[in-house]
């Protein structure tokens, strides 16, 4: 198991597992300033992060350590004039694809892959890279220097374009 | 309601629910390698599988209780053999669901592979090319009964789109 | 952040997280009454981060609970809806909403990959799939989290069939 020895762990370690009922997960909405990233902690893994401004707002994730795990998800489409960035903290990177997602029937369905060696953020810019209505992610740390994306749809107008950054 | 009456429960059930602050997950990679099958087991539910092996990866589920989960992600392309998950009894446990292929030409993005009941499909295989195990690739397979896993996601595809989902 | 303070913590809250080895969900799948055809099947807060399985072809209908944030439900289709359809609905339509966003996607590549958004006003109370044209057909997967006490956000993949997938989202 890839899982840091001092992490606390529920359960018992029973062969059969152990069961969960009734969980809700910790919501992230905080009020969003533009040019001041959000930071992220390990002990919010598993959150869901709200992207819920027109005038953007920006996440910076924790330390990549496996197992950690965020949802981002974008309930206001942002202006043009504005972005949504989501950004590894120093030192990691992030691969995996989103699906091109766009209000006009037929213009969905392309993939933007990230590479996992320069790809260490992404950058929605409410047209063409997505940050409309409706986008979500996962990233989930598989390393210590690895973000894995995964169920992405990039909501976009226009041609979607390649929403990852290296810098 | 399927809650298996032998899990040792984290909550107390109280009816307005419960939270989970600061959730990690199980990652697994580089278990299986090639034709050599790792088999999963219930203790690692909830685990998130990388393929990451240009030879390929062979994982066996385990023997189905409802409310059991893996999460399977291509890391790297396959060169040789394939990235497969298969029942551990294929006679009698069987993958329903859908996945979606996405591709690098639009206009091959988009077709849906359904498994139905009747269709006996008993594993995924992803090739690294026209069925998947390009990297991207994401599924989830929840066992929703004692005879069959539920499967959900992306299939990232290269080359002439091809179902992943065999009944052997 | 939002928790709701009255929820059971079934962690310390350690700075470093936690970890379930083995961790289980709650599977509702119910073969008749609530949940079947036109019964409403009530889903319940302490049935949070379920998966809730429509698998009859008479369709199915469930209805969100009053939503806090952070509450859960995850919704797969086993079987298509060949009469009447696959719905889930809030619980209050007037103060209730969908947010959000779903993926079409069918066996027939032209028909599918559209995408459909939920606006989180009353135009999205419901989404509501016929088995075919607006969905419903086996492997559709949807993710509803409660974000507020009156948005749900929405995510998925709408499988469809029988020509091109529509908007699935409803005033009602």
């Amino acid at each position: 198991m890839t899982i840091p020895q001092e992490v606390e762990s529920l359960g018992i370690g029973s062969t059969e597992g152990c069961l969960l009922r009734g969980v809700h997960r910790e919501v992230l909405a905080p009020t969003l300033v533009d040019l001041i990233p959000y930071v992220l902690t390990a002990d919010q893994s598993g959150a869901m992060c709200v992207l819920g401004s027109a005038a953007g707002g920006h996440y910076t994730l924790p330390s990549a350590e496996a197992g950690l795990w965020f949802e981002f998800v974008e309930t206001v489409s942002v202006t043009t004039s504005n972005v949504y960035t989501v950004k590894c903290a120093t030192g990691d990177f992030i691969a995996g694809v989103v699906v091109a997602g766009n209000l006009t029937i037929g213009a969905s369905g392309d993939v933007f892959t990230a590479d996992g060696s320069t790809h260490l953020g992404i950058t929605e810019n409410g047209s063409t890279t997505g940050g409309l209505i409706g986008g979500s992610f996962v990233l989930t740390a598989i390393s210590s220097t690895l973000w894995v994306l995964t169920q992405g749809v990039q909501m976009g107008s226009g041609t979607n374009l390649t929403p990852y950054i290296t810098s | 309601m399927t809650i298996p009456a032998e899990k040792y429960e984290l909550s107390s059930r109280d009816p307005d629910g419960c939270v989970w602050k600061g959730a990690r997950r199980e990652i697994i990679t580089a278990l299986s390698s090639g034709l050599t099958n790792y088999q999963l087991t219930p203790a690692q539910s909830g685990a998130l599988v990388v393929f990451n092996d240009l030879t390929g990866a062979l994982y066996t589920l385990p023997t189905p209780v409802a409310g059991m989960w893996f999460e399977f992600w291509t890391q790297l392309a396959c060169t040789s053999n394939e990235y497969k998950v298969i029942t551990k009894t294929i006679a009698s446990e069987f993958i329903l669901g859908a996945v979606t292929a996405t591709h690098a030409t639009v206009a091959s993005s988009g077709t849906a592979y359904p498994s139905v009941v009747a269709t006996a499909n008993v594993s995924m295989n992803l090739n690294g090319t026209t069925t998947g195990g390009v990297p991207g690739d994401n599924f989830i397979l929840t066992a929703i009964s004692t005879t069959a896993w539920m499967l959900s996601g992306w299939n990232v595809q290269s080359g002439s789109t091809a179902t992943p989902l065999s009944t052997s | 952040m939002t928790i709701s303070a009255q929820l059971e913590s079934i962690s310390s809250q350690d700075g470093n997280g936690s970890v379930a080895e083995g961790i289980h969900r709650e599977v509702i799948f119910p073969a008749s009454g609530a949940g079947v055809a036109l019964v409403s099947r009530q889903l319940k807060a302490e049935e949070s981060g379920a998966l809730i399985i429509a698998g009859s072809a008479t369709g199915s209908l469930f209805t969100l609970p009053t939503p806090v944030a952070g509450m859960w439900f995850e919704y797969e289709v086993t079987i298509a809806a060949s009469s009447n359809e696959h719905k889930v609905i809030t619980n209050s339509i007037t103060t209730e909403f969908l947010v959000g966003a779903v993926i079409s996607a069918s066996a027939t590549v032209a028909e599918g990959m559209d995408c459909f958004v939920a606006d989180g006003t009353a135009n999205a109370v419901s989404i509501s799939m016929n088995g075919t044209t607006t969905g419903g057909a086996v492997g559709t997967r949807l993710v509803f989290t409660a974000i507020s006490t009156t948005q749900w956000f929405v995510k998925g993949v709408n499988q469809g069939s029988g020509g091109a997938v529509t908007d699935p989202f409803d005033a009602s």
